[in-house]
């Protein structure tokens, strides 16, 4: 009886447990992954993480902070300069916060 | 007279001790926080002083998705790891007591968080891992410390902790992932729950009157 006063108490509460800011998915895991072997195989798991989140956002219904600027980051690593700053001026529209940052790194490509 | 003086006197006694030991709250504990509503935050490399070499990257991939979900805006992980690695900034520790003032001006950020991994120990006889990490988040503004907690955290793969809240955790952020990065995951989700919310949180500036956390904790969990 006492088991499943547990187990209905953990339903109620996963289920009225408001839904995060963000979905970052697997993203740590993958960012560890990338870090600690970056090779072809990491990249894209990565990349495609990525492209999965800024497409399926949590309750804010945006991007989590600073995953637009990585994945622009990541495209422009994989040559995909316009695309990569294009993606680091959404972090700009979406966060004005990481303006400053984001503008060095603008001005470091375009250099 | 004299039974109801010494009654008296116990109960005055009683109430000193209680107020004594009534929760802190987070408007007292966090009081710079809140005057300066820092937004922004940069996550610099942890402090390794433990002899896990993997614990600094693994620990710093953890780090992000935590301080976000409760508001705060934080630059984007990977691209400062690598900005940082580059401008030979990857050892914390090298500036640890500097100001913070010219790194807010630089990455246009309000406040720094600095994370000491002190402890990361794999037990394979108990089958458990044991961190233990201290979290400092200064002002760029003041240089004041906005947040100072320290977090001893025993990760086994036994699920019954005695709270359900804790088995709750545990259980919703157990995947199929490193033990490694869950313990990380771990650490920081009792160690940044104390932290006032952020700006893009529902409870921003409404959490001061919740009552603060100790400053040190130790805590045993499981899957």
């Amino acid at each position: 009886m006492r088991k499943l006063l547990a187990f209905l108490a953990v339903v109620m509460i996963a289920g009225c447990a408001p839904k995060p800011l963000y979905n970052w998915g697997k993203y740590d895991t993958y960012v560890y992954s990338y870090v600690k072997s970056p090779n072809e195989e990491s990249l894209a798991t990565l990349m495609k993480e990525c492209e999965t989140l800024i497409a399926d956002c949590g309750s804010r219904n945006v991007p989590p902070p600073g995953l637009c600027a990585d994945y622009g980051y990541l495209l422009i690593k994989s040559g995909k300069i316009e695309e990569g700053k294009a993606m680091l001026n959404k972090e700009i529209a979406l966060y004005p916060e990481s303006k400053v940052f984001m503008e060095r790194i603008i001005k470091r490509i375009s250099q | 007279m004299k039974r109801h003086l010494i009654f008296l006197f116990s109960i005055a006694l009683l109430c000193f001790l209680a107020g004594c030991v009534s929760p802190v709250k987070k408007s007292q504990r966090y009081a710079q926080l809140y005057a300066e509503k820092p937004n922004s935050i940069m996550i610099l490399p942890p402090i390794n002083k433990s002899v896990n070499v993997q614990a600094k990257e693994q620990f710093y991939s953890s780090l992000t998705v935590p301080l976000t979900l409760y508001g705060y805006y934080v630059l984007p992980p990977l691209l400062t790891l690598e900005v940082l690695k580059e401008e030979s900034a990857y050892d914390t520790e090298n500036f640890l007591n500097n100001s913070m003032k010219p790194v807010g001006a630089l990455f246009g950020v309000d406040a720094v968080l600095f994370t000491t991994i002190h402890n990361w120990e794999k037990s394979s006889l108990l089958n458990n891992i044991t961190v233990k990490v201290e979290y400092m988040l200064k002002s760029t503004k003041t240089d004041s410390t906005l947040f100072h907690r320290i977090g001893t955290i025993t990760y086994s793969s036994q699920m019954n902790s005695g709270n359900i809240f804790v088995d709750l955790v545990g259980q919703m952020l157990i995947t199929a992932m490193q033990q490694e990065i869950a313990v990380g995951r771990r650490c920081n989700i009792y160690s940044l729950y104390d932290i006032p919310n952020g700006k893009f949180s529902p409870k921003f500036a409404a959490d001061s009157v919740e009552a603060a956390a100790s400053k040190e904790f130790r805590v045993r969990v499981s899957n």
